[in-house]
């Protein structure tokens, strides 16, 4: 083969590998969002978040299987996802709030068992086959073969993503949301009703997390461990993005799914077992160096 | 009753209580039929790792979601020495320690830098990495097929079946390390723990080192997490890296909650409810025991976020336990601090 068609093939996959590694990383983007989301919002980071949208996410595969348009379930599905995040938050989060920071943590480590465990036993579990929104073509560009569906899901995220800047930073619901996060009381005292803003904050990350469930299901099948990988990512994201901001939690994202398909592609050594401490490591490295993440701002702490 | 009165007898009721479990602990071994005493054995490994999460957790305040995988670390290290060395046991569950002490150190080092949820999620990638690192190092570990521990017989001059020898071992191991943790507690350096848990800034401020007490919590928490995997190695008689899965880690912490954050005598209650109400529930619906784990998690820091012993002797004595209310306990901690009950030099 002459050098400058090898050096072809190879960009041809590597374009590949990038345009996957966006796909994968706008999921991890999306979720990473959630996160921040609720972590704005409410100042609690959820570590049941995934598994909430896997739980959603089997519901709108139960309202498919049960002859509904996948469309028409999936919208279903998001107003189901939005009810659980509010009563969650209503139910177990807000009245343990007053204890700090562990405990919440270790509540909604709680939610995540609860919600790994309720899944099988409902539906059972087998792993099965979802239906991708967007086919199983494959589009060609520049010579590489691209999945119809990596394009729709980076496309889907994006939109996503713009929705919820818009919604944070350009209404007034959002500017109550940010508010009640820094400062509850005094934004109480402003007439913001943070309670009603917690639970909205919860309702929109977990149908945000939902979506995330029904982009990632048809690649990665659907059974209790589908969100397990890509929370982990998530985290990632976030953490590495600050955890405060939401473009840190997008670049974080981008970062985290591009490192794991490059390096799972093209370092030997690394392969399909050990892949996921890649990731980990650039973030456990960049917290190392700068414990509030790449984007984030030094929280003021009072004594 | 006055006050004083009652803090005399605080401590002498909790020595009577310890030493009436201990008995029954020790009865139990000629009464109970194999099978519960093997089960028991696997609660008092789980009981030590729980003791070891609590000091980091409950009592200095930093979220760990990697016990499991330092028990896990420990499992290995026990197999080993048994294997290649055939060592004593108490040999094999000293290195376990030391192994995992060691892993501790390496895997605190995040928490010098890290709080809250940051920690959470640092130590949750370690619970995550250890599993395939055990897999892929497969001339030490036996790789995803695992290590054959071996049983432990008894020498012939002790008059003991092997599963009431084996099930001695773990009482002689679990009561110290609980006596141990209650005194570390107490000590100065428990104190320092308590005043980082309760306000890391004015701790800093009035002396304590941060770093040096993290440290010595994620050390001291790993290394009875590596003693509770040696004997969890020898109880089973076999070690695989799907017993060490972050899942452990999640249920270690969930037990830890159940019976009591920073209580140490309630790790026993947490320990007994790992091993135990899993086999129950699984009766009615194999998924049933994960999902009242959760509901106990939930409710357990809903409603007795001291733990059920805080609880019933509250009940029982309401006034012995004035310093259950976490506000007037912070004070405790800090203020002994600031009244230089940790040492006069600033020595953390």
């Amino acid at each position: 083969m002459h050098i400058w068609e090898a050096a072809r093939v190879l960009d041809a996959g590597l374009l590949q590998v990038i345009v996957d590694g966006f796909a994968m990383g706008s999921i991890y983007c999306g979720l990473a969002l959630a996160l921040v989301l609720i972590f704005k919002s409410t100042g609690i980071i959820n570590f049941a978040l995934g598994e909430m949208g896997m739980f959603c996410t089997f519901v709108v595969w139960w309202l498919h299987e049960a002859g509904l348009p996948l469309l028409f379930s999936l919208g279903l599905g998001l107003v189901f996802a939005f009810a659980l995040g509010v009563v969650v938050e209503r139910a177990s989060i807000r009245a343990i709030v007053r204890y700090g920071e562990t405990p919440t943590v270790i509540t909604t480590l709680g939610l995540f068992l609860v919600c790994n465990e309720l899944a099988p036993w409902i539906w059972g579990p087998e792993n099965r086959a979802f239906p991708s929104l967007f086919g199983e073509s494959v589009v060609s560009i520049f010579g590489a073969h691209v999945a119809a569906s990596s394009i729709g899901i980076v496309a889907v995220m994006m939109l996503a993503l713009l929705a919820f800047f818009w919604l944070l930073h350009r209404t007034k619901i959002g500017l109550a949301m940010r508010a009640a996060a820094s400062n509850p009381v005094s934004s109480g005292l402003a007439g913001i009703p943070p309670s009603r803003i917690f639970m909205l904050g919860w309702g929109l990350a977990t149908a945000l997390s939902c979506l995330v469930g029904v982009l990632i299901a048809p690649r990665l099948f659907l059974d209790s461990s589908l969100m397990l990988s890509v929370i982990i990512y998530a985290f990632a994201a976030a953490a590495l993005g600050g955890f405060q901001s939401l473009p840190g939690a997008v670049l974080g994202g981008i970062i985290i799914g591009l490192i794991e398909n490059l390096a799972s592609n093209y370092i030997d050594f690394i392969g399909a077992d050990l892949k996921i401490l890649v990731p980990l490591g650039v973030m456990l490295f960049v917290l190392l160096v700068k414990p509030t993440g790449l984007l984030g701002q030094a929280a003021e702490r009072r004594v | 009753v006055s006050a004083a009165r009652l803090s005399f007898a605080a401590p002498f009721a909790a020595s009577a209580a310890g030493a009436a479990c201990l008995a029954v602990a020790v009865a139990a071994a000629f009464v109970l039929p194999p099978f519960y005493l093997h089960q028991l054995t696997i609660a008092a490994a789980y009981c030590v790792a729980l003791v070891g999460l609590n000091i980091v957790v409950g009592v200095t305040g930093q979220v760990s979601l990697a016990q499991g995988a330092f028990f896990g670390i420990g499992a290995y290290a026990a197999a080993l020495m048994r294997i290649s060395f055939d060592s004593p046991l108490i040999v094999a569950l000293a290195c376990a320690g030391l192994v995992s002490m060691l892993a501790g150190l390496v895997g605190g080092l995040p928490a010098l830098r890290l709080r809250g949820h940051y920690l959470a999620v640092a130590t949750l990638s370690i619970a995550v990495a250890v599993p395939p690192l055990i897999t892929r190092w497969s001339t030490l570990t036996g790789g995803a097929s695992g290590l054959n521990a071996g049983f432990l017989m008894p020498p012939s001059w002790v008059p003991l079946k092997p599963d009431q020898y084996l099930y001695a071992w773990s009482i002689a191991v679990t009561a110290p390390a609980l006596y141990i943790a209650h005194r570390v507690v107490q000590s100065p350096l428990g104190i320092a723990m308590q005043a980082v848990r309760d306000n890391e800034v004015a701790a800093t401020g009035m002396g304590v080192d941060l770093a040096r007490i993290k440290a010595s919590a994620f050390a001291v928490s790993a290394m009875f997490a590596g003693i509770g995997g040696g004997l969890f190695a020898v109880g089973v008689g076999f070690v695989a890296q799907e017993n060490f899965t972050p899942t452990l880690s999640l249920l270690l912490l969930a037990a830890m909650v159940i019976g009591g954050s920073g209580s140490i005598a309630g790790s026993v209650i947490g320990a007994l409810f790992l091993e135990f109400v899993p086999d129950y529930a699984a009766a009615l619906s194999k998924y049933l025991a994960g999902v009242l784990f959760g509901l106990a998690i939930i409710l357990a820091i809903r409603f007795m976020p001291q733990g059920p012993l805080a609880l019933v002797s509250k009940l029982i004595w309401p006034r012995l336990l004035v310093r259950d209310d976490p506000s007037i306990r912070s004070a405790t901690a800090l203020d002994r601090v600031e009244k230089g009950e940790t040492g006069n030099r600033l020595m953390f």
